[in-house]
């Protein structure tokens, strides 16, 4: 074992859940890399620290700092213009009268078991349209009802026909993609979009 | 993992809930900050907790809360000391960024050479000599099965007592003891024949 211990491994080594040849691996790792040594031994006389449960902090005191928080941890996607793609031709460009396609954003995420992948394109300059493929064990998801809620009002609810279903001329705003298979929510997607790009919410 | 705790990481992960995972675990995650300074001897500020302790849920959060994600229960840990190891690591890491004191001998040791020709005064012949052995302990404890070095390593270099060894690499203490004085009697007989 070279390089160093991920965490996962150094979680299973201290919950004594490694096979033994894991374990052995592990102990010489620990033996020949002292940054993953240290971190080890930090770490076991943290987790012996045997403090009395903290009571929850109340969340009125920790609204501003969570959203600070939330604000740092989002990810933000930034819009692409993807250029039409001719084999053969370096370097790759737009010739006269052939027209790029519109920019656009294309993230995936997990939503319980399903996966889900979005592809955003602005279509102008005030609207976007919103393709969602939804999939289980990498093939099509079935009996997916997709709801779109856009803050500050708009709500399109429909049932997944195919993997994908598309949303069109939407404007900007803060949406909420929830999503309910055989009646039980599965969870949400949410996100900002905007001309500079999406933020995840 | 109890109930409640399975709630709140659900609520989290799956409908982007985290309010009551951060109120949950946010003295804990202080905690947890303070002491990993102070484990590691290292002096620390006021600014210095609040910022660390936002970083460790910052991490929690990004990438789509890829590191609650990853914590399962086959671990053999709870969801509170994978929290702790996640904000170990990145006091750690925070600390490697800014290298605080050289505490965590970084900075390599200078090469015998160099040192031959810095230390020309008698005075310092003493610890010049001391530093030579040093590195030839060094160098000898790769003579030593890796058990013996770990831990040897684990009291000598990171601090901690024969009993948190034995707790931390799940071994019954007169089996560190034993895995100690075998260790030693072996450098012992390297070192006489200096």
């Amino acid at each position: 074992m070279n390089s160093c211990l991920d965490i996962i491994t150094l979680a299973r080594y201290i919950g004594r859940t490694l096979s033994d040849k894991e374990k052995d691996e592990t102990e010489r790792h620990l033996s020949e890399c002292r940054s993953c040594r240290e971190e080890f031994a930090m770490a076991s006389v943290l987790l012996k620290d045997d403090v009395t449960e903290k009571s929850p902090a109340p969340l009125e005191q920790l609204e501003s700092v969570f959203q600070t928080i939330k604000k740092k941890a989002a990810q933000f996607y930034e819009w692409i213009t993807v250029l039409p793609y001719e084999p053969g031709l370096q370097p790759l460009f737009v010739r006269s009268g052939e027209k790029a396609v519109s920019p656009q954003i294309r993230f995936r995420k997990d939503v319980s078991d399903l996966r889900t992948e979005f592809l955003i394109e602005k279509t102008n300059e005030r609207a976007i349209s919103i393709e969602i493929g939804i999939f289980k064990n990498s093939i099509g998801a079935k009996n997916i009802r997709i709801t779109l809620l856009k803050e500050g009002g708009g709500v399109v609810s429909r049932l997944l026909k195919g993997d994908h279903e598309l949303f069109e001329n939407l404007p900007f705003g803060v949406y909420r993609v929830n999503l309910i298979q055989n009646s039980e929510e599965k969870g949400n997607v949410c996100f900002e979009i905007d001309e500079t790009g999406l933020t995840e919410r | 993992m109890n109930q409640e705790e399975k709630n709140i990481l659900d609520e989290c992960i799956h409908l982007n809930k985290c309010e009551r995972l951060l109120c949950q675990y946010w003295e804990n995650v202080r905690f947890t900050v303070i002491r990993a300074f102070q484990v590691r001897h290292v002096h620390f500020t006021q600014d210095d907790i609040e910022e660390l302790r936002n970083d460790v849920f910052v991490r929690l959060f990004e990438q789509d809360r890829k590191k609650l994600r990853q914590y399962d229960e086959s671990f053999g840990l709870s969801l509170k000391s994978w929290i702790k190891l996640i904000a170990n690591q990145t006091v750690g890491m925070y600390l490697r960024k800014k290298d605080r004191v050289g505490y965590l001998g970084v900075t390599p040791l200078i090469p015998i050479e160099d040192l031959d020709e810095e230390f020309t005064s008698v005075d310092e012949m003493p610890r010049y000599d001391a530093r030579q052995i040093l590195m030839l302990l060094q160098e000898m404890m790769k003579g030593l099965s890796h058990t013996e070095r770990l831990v040897l390593q684990l009291h000598f270099e990171q601090g901690l007592s024969w009993q948190d060894i034995a707790s931390a690499l799940n071994r019954n203490i007169n089996n560190i003891y034993q895995i100690r004085h075998r260790a030693l009697k072996d450098l012992k007989e390297i070192l006489k024949n200096l």
